[in-house]
């Protein structure tokens, strides 16, 4: 093939609504290679934030993405307090259990959100409207204790904005209470069934080699068997006092990583209940600090995706100098290039869904006929065609095939 | 593999029987929580024009236009609802605690243009009576007098100020107005209402 005809769907198109792009080149049914485009939407958020004062940049960061909204300023907040001289040091103990059960909350919400998409991509459309119904109560939650249900501005440097109150905590044990039987559930759902079994097993693998290679973080890195979680490797807040267990898996597959980030939100309700017992019932959340002295920073914080990584350059004024971002799905997507080629186009959305590259990305794709270079079908035929996949494959276990 | 279908069978049972999940929204009002973090309002009474919220704000949504015409200073605080992002920096730094605060609106929606979607307070200037230079609002003198108290009589402009509003001392004079010459520096300036430039001169040239 010498010269290529490329028919690209998004990123602009109204009804996509997130700025990657997928090329898939197929022969017959056969994902044969796959061109993952990022970069539609460079916002300029690191140059933005060289302008803003640091009080002002959790702000900034915190709109980077708006399901991981408290991941990247507790990150931003942990680089600056590590040119203070880290956060252990300076933030007071009530804040520390804040920022931990906030953090954690929030991976909660951002597995349910991934549970039902993945349900909706497979064609199971009930997983999906129950996993959203049980993830309400959670931004309910936020919005009780920050004031929103996404972009809680809770974050600051050397401590919290806003207070957990007395009457919170009694709601927010509720609310966990509520939904350990429907984590219950899915697990049931997803583990004891034979058809979902079946569909994303042995489907978008990623080897434990693989996965080191393309060096992916997260759960994605976790589901093929790589020991790898912030919160254990550089603790943070008090997950270190804790009692929990980082989920492994090691198989790499779709199902894998199901599990794993089921297992997770365990571990997550497990962190927040301790949390809640441990956290002192009065105290001061905020250090005050004042002046950011000069120096340079890290702070690396257990996004629900993975590894989010912000470093800080400070100069002694009161504005960053440089201000770095690496966020977890920028790793996670490109190994997309590994664990969707080799499979079936049908296998394609979950397989590009399962990294959780924050989410409807996987709407953004195009398949090209490797033969003749011509656009076959966009994102939602092959939403499509995954459902009648599942769907094959429930009447061929249930023995009925039309 | 039976038990798993009887446990979704149930949830699934429970879900058709229940009303719907979702909310009722355009029928039935939503109440949000009590902190929630809605559109902004100035509070003309306790605002003091100090613009303290303008720097905190991280979306530059609060703008300050300084208007001088003739004699008469104004600072006009305008909030943009279109631009704010509803972090609640403005209300955590006011001066006053009082004088923006967040609502519980989270409705925005309007039929106008977005640029109209603000709220604008005027705040008059106290003018130097020399030079006729605005100095602050008139609104955070007065605070500003109130907070020191007693300890206010240290400074010759709030001084002033304090025994006008008690009645002790003339009311105000007319202003020049900016672009005028400046009245002459003498003794006597020293017990007037003084921008900072003019309390420096007054203070080493008489
Ligand atoms: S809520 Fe935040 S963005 Fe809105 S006006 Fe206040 S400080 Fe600015
Ligand atoms: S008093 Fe409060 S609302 Fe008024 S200008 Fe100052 S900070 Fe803003």
């Amino acid at each position: 093939m010498s010269h290529k005809i490329i028919v690209p769907i998004g990123p602009y198109h109204p009804l996509q609504d997130e700025p990657e792009f997928f090329q898939l080149y197929v022969e017959g049914e056969k994902v044969v290679d796959i061109d993952i485009i990022i970069g539609y939407n460079h916002r300029g958020i690191e140059k933005l934030s060289e302008s803003k004062h640091f009080d002002q940049v959790p702000f900034l960061v915190e709109r980077i993405c708006g399901i991981c909204s408290s991941s990247h300023p507790y990150a931003y907040c942990l680089a600056v307090e590590n040119i203070l001289g880290g956060e252990i040091n300076i933030v007071p103990e009530k804040a520390l259990y804040i920022r931990t059960i906030i953090d954690e909350l929030q991976r909660i919400h951002s597995h349910l959100l991934w549970l039902g998409l993945a349900g909706h991509f497979i064609g199971y459309n009930t997983v999906w409207m129950w996993a959203w119904k049980y993830r309400e109560p959670v931004l309910d939650m936020f919005e009780m204790v920050t004031g929103n249900r996404n972009n809680y501005a809770m974050f600051k440097i050397g401590g919290v904005r806003r207070d957990i109150k007395d009457e919170d905590i009694p709601l927010l044990r509720k609310m966990l209470d509520e939904l350990l039987p429907a984590v219950d559930l899915f697990r049931g759902a997803v583990m004891d069934d034979p058809v979902i079994k079946m569909r994303l097993k042995d489907v978008g693998t990623l080897t434990y080699q693989q996965a080191v290679d393309w060096c992916v973080v997260g759960p994605t890195a976790r589901a093929s068997g790589v020991n790898i979680d912030i919160r254990r490797d550089d603790p943070y807040g008090v997950t270190e006092r804790l009692d929990w267990n980082v989920i492994l898996e090691k198989d790499g597959d779709i199902f894998s990583k199901t599990i794993v980030r089921i297992l997770e939100l365990y571990e997550s309700i497990s962190i927040i209940r301790q949390s809640l017992d441990k956290m002192p019932k009065s105290g001061v959340i905020d250090a005050e600090v004042k002046d950011i002295p000069e120096g340079e920073g890290i702070g690396r914080v257990e996004a629900p995706r993975g590894e989010c990584f912000h470093y800080i350059k400070s100069d002694g004024t009161n504005q960053p100098v440089r201000h770095k971002v690496r966020s977890p799905s920028f790793m996670n997507v490109a190994s997309d290039k590994v664990s969707a080629v080799g499979g079936t186009i049908s296998d394609a959305t979950i397989t590009l869904a399962a990294v959780d590259p924050c989410y409807c990305c996987t709407e953004r794709v195009a398949v090209i006929n490797k033969i003749n270079n011509r656009k076959v079908m966009n994102g939602w035929d092959l939403v499509k065609l995954s459902q009648e996949k599942t769907l094959k494959l429930k009447e061929g276990y249930h023995g009925r095939p039309k | 593999m039976r038990l798993p279908k009887v446990r979704e069978l149930k949830e699934a049972i429970k879900s058709l029987f229940s009303p719907a999940y979702t909310s009722d929204f355009p029928r039935k009002p939503h109440i949000p929580y009590e902190r929630f973090r809605g559109r902004p309002y100035f509070h003309e009474e306790d605002c003091t024009g100090c613009t303290a919220c303008a720097q905190v704000c991280p979306a530059k949504a609060i703008e300050i236009n300084d208007e001088i015409k003739g004699a008469l200073a104004k600072r006009k605080l305008t909030v943009h609802w279109d631009i704010c992002i509803f972090c609640g920096q403005c209300q955590a730094n006011c001066l006053t605690a009082k004088g923006i605060m967040l609502s519980r609106e989270f409705d925005l929606a309007t039929t106008e243009k977005r640029e109209d979607l603000k709220q604008t307070i005027e705040k008059e200037f106290v003018l130097c009576e020399s030079c006729a230079e605005p100095i602050v609002p008139y609104d955070q003198y007065v605070w500003v007098a109130k907070k020191l108290g007693p300890l206010s009589f240290t400074n010759a402009s709030l001084l002033l100020f304090y025994l006008r509003s008690i009645g002790l001392a003339l009311k105000e004079r007319i202003h020049p107005g900016p672009g005028s010459k400046p009245a002459a520096i003498n003794r006597s300036t020293r017990i007037k209402t003084l921008c900072p430039r003019c309390r420096r001169e007054a203070v080493l040239k008489s």
